[in-house]
């Protein structure tokens, strides 16, 4: 959090997911220049030197599909967002490969010439102005360098560097990289191979991301409805909140709004983390402090304060029951405000 | 995320998915002919 940009520490959980990422990659590497030869026969068989760049290449293309789909994965279904937690360390593996790919393609296709190897890949094709023939391998630099930009701003020193916005903004660029990835394909190995099987895993991965990020967009759409009503909002019933969970309520005007029951009280705050706007009322109170589902960012639900020594704070609103319904002023207090929580029993 | 955030979103970032599967479509369609050296990846 705020005490000297150490929000992401190490822990065992991070540990088990490195180590699981880093034994996928060579697992996939190794079934991949195993089985390729023979999914892939071709009259002349394709060189050692070739497979390896197909191989790091492939594994980059899917493990950025599994990157953009595990957002839209853990809005539909809680069950993926342990995935989401250290999503960080999966996308910076991706450029190291992204990096290795390169390196092979440099060296095995533009390293023997007089030019350098780089203006080597950007000159050897001319066809700048033409569809079929364009040099891919442009556009896999251009998504090269957007990876690059992402794995060395991916620290929390960043984020506070540069402020969650335009830190955001830089990141959301992956979904610029993936297309140029795709193109990078299209323009490049489907050009070259006439199996089905490429087209078809490049088209698959492409619509399971579309198809994805449209479901989630419809759920949050669906949940997203503005409750009527300017004064106080009514929130449903306080019985059927869980214990250590939080109800979402969407109001005309503002942010939405996570109502969490705590050892039998409600407590209000914005839904909005003040770590990385993620949605703090779909994430659960850990240790008496509601807990952030992206990062593990926490603060106290009745008063928005991260505890000490963290200094992050959200906003908090005035809550009441009427008739066993819980109502909520929807105008947000000073965030850090203190707000009497409500027993659900009164 | 912030709603404002999420509305622009929606509707910028529908572009591109667009644009991406015209132009997978495109190479698809268009790319030429095979030959034994293109398919070795030989180039």
């Amino acid at each position: 959090m705020s005490a000297g940009f150490r929000a992401v520490q190490w822990n065992r959980h991070k540990l088990v997911y490195d180590g699981v990422l880093i034994a996928g990659v060579a697992l996939y590497l190794i079934c991949f220049l195993l089985l390729a030869p023979r999914l892939w026969p071709t009259d002349r068989p394709v060189t050692w030197e070739i497979l390896r760049i197909r191989a790091v290449g492939s594994a980059v293309f899917l493990m950025l599909t599994i990157i953009l789909s595990i957002g839209p994965l853990a809005r539909l279904d809680r069950r993926f967002l342990p995935l989401l937690y250290n999503r960080r360390h999966f996308g910076v593996l991706t450029f190291c490969l992204a990096l290795v790919h390169s390196w092979l393609v440099l060296d095995w296709y533009h390293g023997q010439g007089k030019l350098d190897p780089l203006v080597s890949v950007l000159s050897s094709s001319a066809h700048y102005g033409s569809f079929i023939g364009f040099p891919f391998e442009a556009l896999g630099l251009v998504a090269l360098a957007i990876l690059f930009v992402m794995a060395a701003t991916s620290h929390d020193f960043w984020l506070t560097m540069l402020s969650p916005p335009v830190w955001k903004a830089i990141h959301m660029l992956v979904y610029p990289a993936y297309a140029l990835l795709i193109m990078h394909v299209a323009l490049g190995a489907i050009q070259s191979d006439r199996s089905v099987l490429l087209p078809l895993l490049l088209g698959g991965a492409f619509l399971v991301v579309a198809a994805l990020h449209g479901l989630a967009a419809a759920h949050t759409h669906a949940h997203d409805q503005p409750s009527p009503g300017r004064d106080w909002l009514e929130a449903g019933p306080a019985a059927t909140i869980p214990e250590g969970r939080a109800r979402i309520v969407t109001p005309q005007e503002g942010e939405r709004i996570a109502i969490f029951r705590h050892q039998g009280k409600l407590s209000a705050v914005v839904n909005v983390c003040a770590h990385q706007n993620g949605p703090l009322g779909e994430g659960r109170i850990i240790d008496g402090c509601i807990t952030c589902p992206w990062h593990g960012f926490q603060f106290r639900p009745e008063d928005g304060c991260a505890p000490p020594p963290f200094t992050d704070k959200v906003a908090t609103y005035r809550l009441r029951l009427a008739g066993g319904l819980v109502l909520v002023d929807p105008r947000p207090l000073p965030p850090g405000t203190r707000v009497e929580p409500v027993p659900v029993e009164a | 995320m912030r709603r404002a955030h999420r509305r622009w979103h929606g509707r910028v970032w529908l572009v591109l998915p667009v644009l991406v599967a015209i132009g997978f479509i495109a190479a698809l369609a268009l790319r030429p002919p095979a030959s034994p050296e293109i398919a070795s990846g030989a180039r």
